[in-house]
């Protein structure tokens, strides 16, 4: 699934191991998150876009949707 | 702020211990309880077999040390495991839980075809061999081989 992560921790200047603590898992998850290569669960994606203060749909996008649009 | 796509995962550790680092209070808990309890059971399992063996008074004692040890570290070793497990976050959990899987699997295919040859071509078709606690340890390299190779795909 694509996702917006990588876009919002540069926006809130945060390292990928900051993110991490943030929400309570390892810095190898968000990479994983990050490049595409793993899918959160539910509980773990609501945190991430109540992190970032978005809807949970404008951080993870089915594959093929633009987000920009 | 990092732009790698690098995963980085511990692969020593992943190799020798069959998890993911002493970073966290978890590993290192684990690591250190596993590894004593290894320790101690070699030290007195050997002791217990030789003053069994050599009929060093009370027998029956080094006996029973002897044949309950290793099932008793064991046990402990895999109650740390699940609890170490249960410490990690949902992909490292998933890592592990699915390199237990085809480690069950990968033990099931190669016990059946390793004992099928011994039993029709060695003659080692006796309840001890098939019991034997040198699988559990032939197991554990899979194991780690196999989380390895899943971490590698993140």
């Amino acid at each position: 699934m694509k996702n917006e992560l990588r876009v919002l921790r540069a926006r809130h200047r945060l390292s990928q191991a900051d993110l991490a603590e943030k929400l309570g898992v390892s810095r190898q998850t968000v990479n994983a998150i990050e490049t595409e290569k793993y899918d959160p669960s539910l509980p773990l994606a609501f945190k991430i876009a109540e992190l970032f203060q978005s809807r949970i749909e404008d951080v993870f996008l089915p594959n093929g949707k633009d987000p920009h649009v | 702020m990092e732009t790698t796509n690098s995963s980085q995962w511990p692969t020593g550790s992943i190799l020798a211990y069959g998890t993911f680092g002493t970073r966290t209070p978890a590993g290192k808990r684990y690591r250190l309880r596993a590894t004593a309890a290894l320790a101690a059971f070699t030290i007195l399992w050997l002791l217990s077999i030789y003053l069994w063996k050599t009929h060093v008074s009370p027998t029956l004692l080094w006996g029973t040390i002897g044949a309950i040890a290793p099932g008793l570290t064991f046990s402990f070793v895999a109650w740390e495991t699940h609890r170490y497990w249960l410490s990690l976050d949902e992909l490292a959990r998933r890592l592990q839980l699915e390199a237990a899987a085809w480690t069950y699997l990968v033990g099931i295919a190669a016990g059946m075809l390793f004992g099928g040859f011994s039993f029709v071509f060695y003659n080692s078709a006796s309840v001890w061999f098939w019991c034997s606690p040198m699988w559990v340890i032939l197991l554990e390299p899979i194991r780690a081989f196999v989380l390895y190779r899943l971490a590698k795909r993140y």
